[in-house]
């Protein structure tokens, strides 16, 4: 028997509570559904089409001008057709009315040249529904949105020939607007937007990643990673001239503790805003084995830690509501916390931390308004003793 | 009626047992032989075989709910009805859709089940199902047990094709990491 057809078979055995539970409520619904009723959906599919392309030969033939090519952003809006589609969009959770754009095969004929963007193809343009909405996204074409979400757009407007990064200005052989799959919402994958720079230096290629305020939060340098030369004292020390370089007087705002992986590369260091209970200002700087700035990471850490396996759902649970509480008495409410996310352990100054990072997003209100959300990779750190675990 | 009776007249070997059982599971059961088979034939026809063989199970069986017990049937038999067809030329329907979704969570090949019994594996699919949220388990259990097209349960949840789409996806994915995890070979 096939491997797959076994398992289908063991499914067939789960408890009979499950089976009640998901019972179908609207039985026969569709192979019960009139055959007409499939064909007049399909006839007033076709009359939409034609009708939203008429009004759109017929406002292009009254005197629309073609794409304006010295503007990327506007040769793009001109890029798309009139055949729209609808489809549930969320943007950080939210529900939002937009349409999706396909471009036509005329269209995709003359698309506009694209200024940096060797690989940027998008096949469908999202568009808010509103009048004045601008374009909130687009679906890549190597991307199967049906499985991975959607890509914010990168504006290419924004896109620019160098990067600045602590104090240094770095020449850009390539760059395109991309996006990082971050979090998951309501079983949707969000995207954050950044322009993803190459700089080829005489030693090393250095890659940048920049978001859409134009600040660079990732830095990758092409290098080989060799064991640390250095104590641990002495890496913090490094580390920390790095932070002021990239963040001026801003790095004393923050302090450094070295990221506990036992048997592995010990050159990692985080970043965590003093005084900060909750924090999504974490920096993750990474230095080679000679103090080389290898990767700096904003609001991006590892996943790994010695102490993982003390860890028990029960645990984290329990400094949940202990982190609900203190929210609480700060006058903050929190609702669904939802799922915790790769729970880790850190050291610093030789206390040990459980960090935590709650998803999905967590609605703060105050006198019974939501006054905003906590967003991706919120981040808790709580003491913990490991004696109370053994 | 309610179920307790039903059963009553199966266990009194009272002919009127099929007959309620039909008013109130009818649809059901055919609902379930006809997301794996396709054919309005075929269901109907399982639909009779999952009454004779409620009628042979019952006494020594006192199922309560009857419902599952009587899902569990339609299913087992319409999946038999479909690996016949199959066995003569390939079948459509939801069933095949959903056994090539089934295959991301397991090796190609044969031979799984040398290394571990059905009904063990059920235990763990159990746990697995239990450890997720409900509405993941649902659509779950919509699509792999009851065969549901994904857009029927798109319907039901009022939700996008791609949302329940990526939501099994997701799930199918957990799946295969907790039988890894569990240690079975798959």
């Amino acid at each position: 028997m096939k491997n797959s057809q076994f398992l289908f078979e063991a499914i067939g055995l789960i408890d009979d509570d499950m089976i009640e539970e998901a019972a179908p409520g609207k039985k026969l619904r569709s192979y019960m559904k009139s055959i007409w009723s499939k064909w007049g959906a399909v006839a007033a599919c076709l009359l939409t089409v034609i009708l939203i392309n008429s009004v759109f030969i017929f406002v292009y033939k009254l005197g629309s001008e073609p794409a304006d090519t010295q503007d990327p952003a506007a040769a793009m809006d001109d890029y798309t057709d009139a055949s729209a589609s609808k489809y549930e969009i969320y943007v950080y959770g939210q529900d939002v009315d937009a349409s999706v754009y396909y471009p036509s095969e005329e269209a995709e004929k003359n698309a506009p040249p694209t200024q940096n963007l060797s690989d940027f193809y998008p096949n469908a343009f999202i568009y808010g529904d509103a009048d004045d909405d601008p374009m909130i996204g687009y679906f890549a074409s190597n991307i199967d949105f049906s499985d991975y979400g959607f890509d914010y757009e990168f504006p290419q407007s924004k896109l620019t020939d160098t990067v600045e990064f602590a104090g240094v200005t770095y020449d850009v052989q390539y760059c395109c607007g991309r996006s990082v799959g971050h979090f998951e919402e309501n079983d949707h994958t969000v995207y954050d937007a950044y322009a993803i720079y190459d700089h080829k230096g005489e030693e090393h290629n250095v890659e940048f990643y920049v978001n859409l305020d134009g600040k660079v939060v990732g830095v990758n340098v092409d290098c080989e990673m060799t064991e640390p030369t250095f104590t641990d004292e002495e890496g913090k020390a490094i580390a920390l001239s790095y932070l002021r370089d990239i963040l001026g007087d801003e790095a004393d705002e923050y302090e450094l503790y070295r990221y506990y992986e036992q048997g592995m590369y010990h050159g990692v260091y985080f970043c965590n805003k003093i005084d900060s209970v909750m924090t999504n200002d974490m920096i993750y700087i990474k230095l080679t084995g000679d103090g080389q700035l290898c990767k700096y990471r904003a609001q991006d850490t590892g996943r790994y830690a010695q102490y993982e396996d003390l860890l028990t759902v029960e645990m984290i649970d329990a400094r949940v509501l202990y982190l609900t509480d203190k929210l609480r008495r700060l006058g903050i409410s929190t609702t669904d916390f939802g799922d915790l996310y790769e729970p880790i352990i850190v050291e610093y100054c030789g206390e040990l931390y459980i960090n935590v990072r709650l998803i999905p997003l967590v609605r703060i209100e105050q006198d019974g308004k939501c006054i905003g959300y906590i967003q991706h990779r919120t981040w808790f750190f709580i003491k913990i003793d490991p004696d109370d675990y053994k | 009626m309610d179920d307790k009776m039903i059963v009553e007249l199966y266990w009194q070997r009272d002919t009127k047992a099929l007959t309620e059982t039909k008013q109130k599971y009818g649809k059901y059961c055919r609902l379930i032989a006809y997301n794996i088979l396709r054919s309005d034939g075929d269901a109907e026809e399982c639909e009779n075989d999952t009454y004779l063989a409620a009628w042979e199970a019952i006494p020594p069986n006192r199922p309560d709910p009857l419902r599952p017990f009587l899902g569990k049937i339609a299913r087992n038999i319409s999946v038999k009805k479909l690996v016949h067809q199959n066995a003569e030329k390939r079948g459509g329907g939801e069933a095949a859709l959903s056994l090539d979704e089934l295959s991301e969570c397991v090796s190609d090949g044969d031979g799984i089940e040398k290394t571990i019994e059905a009904r063990e594996l059920a235990e763990l699919i159990n746990s697995f199902l239990y450890s997720i949220s409900s509405s993941e388990r649902k659509m779950f259990v919509l699509r792999y047990w009851y065969c549901s097209s994904i857009a029927e349960i798109s319907e039901m949840y009022g939700y996008g094709e791609s949302r329940v789409k990526m939501t099994l996806k997701r799930t199918r994915g957990k799946l295969s990491t907790y039988l890894r995890k569990k240690g079975v070979a798959i």
